[in-house]
């Protein structure tokens, strides 16, 4: 009997055997506890569970474990299909089944002596009341009649759509395909050829037992579609006429309506009817059943596949916490191998092979590590593939239609990081249904497909993984988040005109925030986003939303790939050193001594960096930690305390005095403020520097629990220990400020209120920007003339100056104009003699209309040019008339005047001086 | 009758059942952890795992010095830190060490003859005591894990 099969597959199928059991029994716990309102999935997994045993017994031939699973297996199914209210006795009867099961698997070569004649009774007699007989149904199935395809619905209804006919084609292994001197996959090839393969299975079943199974033909039955005719087909597929059997269409559809499609990951398990909720796109895409109006349609649902695509059996469970600490052992391997490796590098010449053994302790040791990393690692697909179920639901509930789409289901994250993961982003799928995408009405409006569609993904990229949520509905409207943001009052009017486009619709993440006009049952009780970003950054990870409106929203997760190991910044203050999470890190500053005073400034007492005209607050670490800094002598090498003032040192300063020691003469230090490492780091939307002494690399570190001794301490998230096997503690970069007691809102406001200052500055300056108009007098000597002074600027021939006493006129539109010269009034030197053009600045009289004469025009040898200069005129050592300053213009001293100033001392034009 | 680990801080001679003790080692590379409590002496790397180290001396109201020659950790079982990890938060996954001056023999004596530890026996606080032993090494003051580790 079992001799066939060999004793290690039956270890198998017992070990196996004894996992579906360990299932079961909480299962049927719930079943007596919510008796007829258990839901269905806890009976079928239940009865899928029995159902593999039994499978399993039948192949082995234990005749015992078969028939009494065989006969629970019958009882559960009279409560699945609601025949059966699961009664104390009923659940008694499994229960004690059960016990059994579990005796005879203990010792599955003495299971037949294991006495399950009561048991059976018990079952059924159960049965009986129902009018089942055990035996009968038992004859059914193994003729391998009632054994049926799985249905994709999808596929099946686009066959029917193109007029295919659909078949069930049996075809026996030796018979018909062997024996016609044709292999398997010729067969298959073949009957692609004419049509489509819908489902396929091979009945093994059909064949009682191991020992038969090569008398025994085996029956291959396809689900075959194809446009042929009945008569056709069976030619076709080169099988006799009566192994092919058209499949009625309309009894196909029922099945089809009593299937969730393709929806529920798991295929209804039963092979006898299985009543399920119809969907409502079969009514749609079928208008015969449209036309009946009965969506509750009924009727035979189809069973699954023996021993499918079901991986359990590939898998194993293994606690956690077994694998946290070969983790560890493989972390001190690591560790052991780098220092064997040093310690024997020198007697790599002497002892031969050596190099080659170390080489591969070295691969192995590596892969090993990787290696148990990976068992940790589980496929974002376990959680995305829940999100068409509740879509679903939910697209039924609100009346929409929504399609979820999958993409980068199999990246995978540390199984920590995936379970962690579930409900923020539950949380964004249920806000895109219930806000996010429009009802179809509405998307037809806009002109948008009636459908709207989720697009999860994921990916890696830069060593972390993303996950962006996208639909395409109807986006976030900026201003009305801003409005909400406002009258919430978790954004101040005034912070309300600076931000940006992407920071008012991030603001969905403040706490308190919810836009939805209606609070619906789903979603939107304001306290959803928040809750996102917090999940989401205490996994180590950033959150983002970005919007086109009417166009569709995107979330985007940024995630580490584990929990356990994370890049970071290794420090030193003092003798410490600290690893800093790289998640944490915006960027490092390095501020030499001599910029320090610029850069570094206190604000209400508190150190403040200015960084690209941001204010952020400085914290010494060393202070916050109340580790004693020291510095190195330059000379010496002498490690001395340092005693520079700790400002940021509240602590001390509440506590004693603040130990401002004088300045001594030996006190070698450096600088007194020598150069300043700062790493700036990020908690939530804040961010802030932190002052260390030295800056080490940045390394991959393995993350260990804090122990509950430090966790008062509030500045840690756990320890680590670094490659050379010292242990460091893991800054906790939002515990650091709060033990360093920042405040952000000062800073903000002090930040606003420079701000102000800018742009009155900025303001102030533009007044002092002027169009000035440059040209030369003597050789050399520039002067420039503010453009709103000036009328006219014009060119004369030299000859043409006329001259009445020392007075200069020369004719301008017809009348005598009077000249200035410069050197007649200012101690500047006279033009040249001999130029033969000159030029006139004829200045401006304000209040004086440009078409009226003008008073006089000053004489200029060249008009240089006419510019926008920003200056600070200087007082001019030689006073005179007309002058308002000098200032550099273009590399050159130029003297500013005010021609109207010059043409009243000239006596030209009246008015007070 | 009972197995004692026995070991000296100041001029006592301290006990614990020695099914409570993992493992005595050497003192190494103490990782201080700034803001701790004062008798937390810091964190050690016990082959890849993190032990943290009870200052002892400290805890029982001495003052704090530096590590001698003769100093030692005594290791403790984690399952015995976890009676103390009541407070929840995986404490019971900690594993800790006691820094003592120094260690002495292993003692063997019936627990049930403790007598509670006299007043003034040591400057330590009563509640980290838990009796006291005659035995042929002399005065056997049994320490109370429980409260020792208590993070009150």
């Amino acid at each position: 009997m079992a001799s066939l099969a060999d004793e290690s597959i039956i270890a198998e199928f017992v070990a196996e055997s004894r996992e579906h059991l360990s299932v079961v029994e909480p299962d049927l716990l719930a079943m007596e506890d919510l008796g007829a309102k258990v839901s269905q999935e806890v009976i079928n997994r239940v009865f899928r569970a029995i159902h593999s045993l039994k499978g399993g017994a039948g192949f082995f031939a234990f005749e015992a474990l078969k028939r009494l699973s065989h006969a629970m297996e019958g009882v559960l199914m009279l409560v699945r299909d609601g025949k059966l209210q699961p009664t104390p006795e009923v659940m008694d009867s499994l229960f004690t089944g059960v016990d059994r099961l579990r005796a005879m698997l203990d010792d599955i070569q003495a299971s037949e002596g294991v006495p399950i004649a009561k048991e059976l009774a018990a079952l059924e007699a159960i049965l009986g009341g129902q009018g089942v007989k055990v035996g009968e149904t038992v004859k059914g199935r193994e003729k391998g009649t009632k054994r049926d395809f799985d249905l994709d619905a999808e596929s099946v209804r686009s066959a029917l759509k193109r007029g295919m006919n659909l078949f069930r084609a049996v075809a026996y292994l030796h018979r018909d395909i062997k024996d016609q001197g044709m292999a398997p996959l010729a067969f298959l090839n073949n009957a692609l050829s004419v049509g489509t393969c819908l489902d396929a299975f091979i009945d093994i079943e059909a064949i009682a037992d191991l020992e038969h199974c090569l008398e025994e033909d085996l029956p291959v039955t396809l689900l075959f579609a194809t446009v042929l005719e009945p008569d056709l087909a069976a030619l076709a597929l080169k099988l006799p006429a009566e192994q092919v059997k058209a499949l009625e269409v309309k009894a196909l559809k029922e099945s089809l309506k009593a299937k969730p499609g393709k929806v529920s990951e798991a295929p209804a398990p039963a092979p006898e009817p299985a009543p399920a909720p119809a969907e409502p796109e079969a009514a749609q895409a079928e208008p015969e059943a449209a036309a009946e109006g009965s969506p509750d349609e009924r009727s035979e649902a189809k069973g699954p596949r023996e021993g499918s695509k079901d991986t359990a059996n590939e898998t194993l469970r293994v606690r956690v916490d077994l694998l946290t600490n070969l983790m560890n052992l493989a972390g001190e391997l690591v560790l052991g191998r780098n220092q064997l490796v040093r310690a024997i590098n020198d007697y790599r010449n002497e002892i031969p092979g050596l190099g080659a053994i170390l080489q591969n302790v070295n691969q192995v040791t590596t892969e090993m590590q990787e290696g148990i990393m990976q068992t940790r690692m589980q496929p974002i697909g376990t959680v995305f593939n829940r999100f068409p179920r509740i879509i679903r639901d939910m697209s039924r509930q609100l009346s929409k239609q929504i399609e979820v789409q999958i993409e980068g289901a199999e990246v995978e994250l540390d199984k920590s990081i995936v379970e962690m993961l579930v409900d923020p982003l539950t949380h964004i799928i249920r806000n895109c249904a219930d806000h996010a995408i429009e009802s179809p009405a509405e998307r037809k409006k806009a002109g948008k497909n009636a459908v709207g569609v989720i697009h999860l993904h994921a990916y890696h990229e830069g060593g972390q993984i993303n996950i962006a949520v996208h639909d395409d509905g109807r986006g976030i409207d900026a201003k009305k988040v801003l409005a909400k943001a406002v009258s919430k009052g978790l954004v101040s009017k005034a912070q309300a005109g600076e931000m940006t486009e992407r920071e008012i619709v991030n603001l969905v993440f403040a706490p308190g925030f919810s836009t939805a006009e209606q609070v619906s049952d789903i979603s939107g009780r304001g306290v959803g986003m928040d809750v996102v970003r917090t999940n989401v950054e205490k996994l180590g990870g950033h959150v983002e939303v970005e919007t086109e409106v009417g166009m569709g929203t995107t979330v985007r997760l940024r995630l580490p790939l584990t929990l356990a190991i994370i890049p970071s910044m290794i420090v030193g203050v003092g003798e410490h050193r600290f690893a800093i999470p790289q998640v944490n890190v915006v960027e490092f500053v390095w501020i030499k001594a001599s910029e320090v005073a610029q850069r570094i400034e206190q604000v209400q007492g508190a150190l403040v960096l200015r960084l690209r005209d941001q204010l952020l607050p400085l914290v010494r670490l060393a202070d916050t930690l109340g580790i004693q800094r020291t510095f190195q002598d330059p000379e010496t090498g002498e490690v001395k305390e340092d005693r520079r003032a700790s400002i940021a040192d509240r602590r001390a300063l509440a506590g004693k005095p603040p130990q401002e020691a004088p300045e001594r003469e030996g006190d070698r230090r450096k600088d007194w403020r020598s150069d300043y490492n700062i790493i700036v780091l990020r908690v939530g939307k804040n961010q802030y520097g932190v002052i260390v002494d030295e800056l080490f690399d940045i390394e991959e570190i393995v993350v260990k629990p804090l122990s509950m001794f430090i966790q008062n301490t509030r500045c840690f998230s756990g320890a680590t220990i670094l490659g050379d096997g010292r242990v460091i503690m893991i800054l906790d970069a939002g515990g650091v400020a709060t033990v360093s007691q920042l405040h952000f809102t000062d800073l903000q406001a002090e930040e606003l209120r420079r701000a102000e200052e800018e742009r009155r500055k900025a303001a102030l300056k533009a007044s002092r920007r002027r169009s000035v108009i440059l040209f030369e007098g003597a050789k050399g000597e520039r002067f420039a003339v503010p453009q709103d002074h000036v009328l006219r600027l014009e060119r004369i021939v030299r000859s043409r100056i006329e001259h009445i006493g020392d007075r200069e006129y020369i004719e301008y539109r017809g009348e005598g104009l009077p000249l200035v010269r410069l050197d007649r009034h200012l101690e500047v030197r006279p033009l040249a003699q001999d130029l033969k053009e000159l030029f006139l600045v004829i200045p401006k009289v304000p209040g004086q209309d440009a078409t009226a004469r003008p008073p006089a025009g000053i004489l200029i040898s060249e008009i240089l040019d006419a510019l926008d200069v920003e200056v600070e005129l200087k007082k001019v050592e030689f006073k005179g008339p007309g002058l308002l300053g000098s200032a550099v213009v273009q590399d050159h001293l130029t003297l500013f005047l005010d021609p109207i100033d010059l043409l009243r001392s000239a006596g030209l034009v009246g008015g007070a001086a | 009758m009972s197995q004692f680990a026995t070991f000296n801080v100041g001029e006592h001679l301290f006990g614990l059942d020695i099914l409570g003790v993992r493992e005595i080692i050497r003192v190494f590379n103490i990782t201080p952890v700034p803001r701790s409590e004062p008798h937390i002496r810091g964190l050690i790397n016990l082959r890849g795992q993190i032990v943290t180290i009870l200052d002892l001396a400290v805890r029982l109201g001495q003052e704090e010095r530096p590590v001698m020659d003769s100093s030692h950790i005594v290791i403790l079982k984690a399952g015995t830190s976890a009676a103390a990890g009541e407070k929840g938060n995986g404490g019971g996954q900690d594993i800790l060490g006691l820094l003592v001056d120094a260690i002495g023999d292993v003692v063997e004596a019936d627990a049930a003859l403790a007598e509670a530890p006299p007043a003034n026996l040591t400057d330590a606080e009563e509640r980290f005591l838990s009796g006291v032993l005659k035995t042929d090494a002399g005065l056997l003051v049994l320490l109370n894990l429980k409260e020792l580790m208590s993070t009150g």
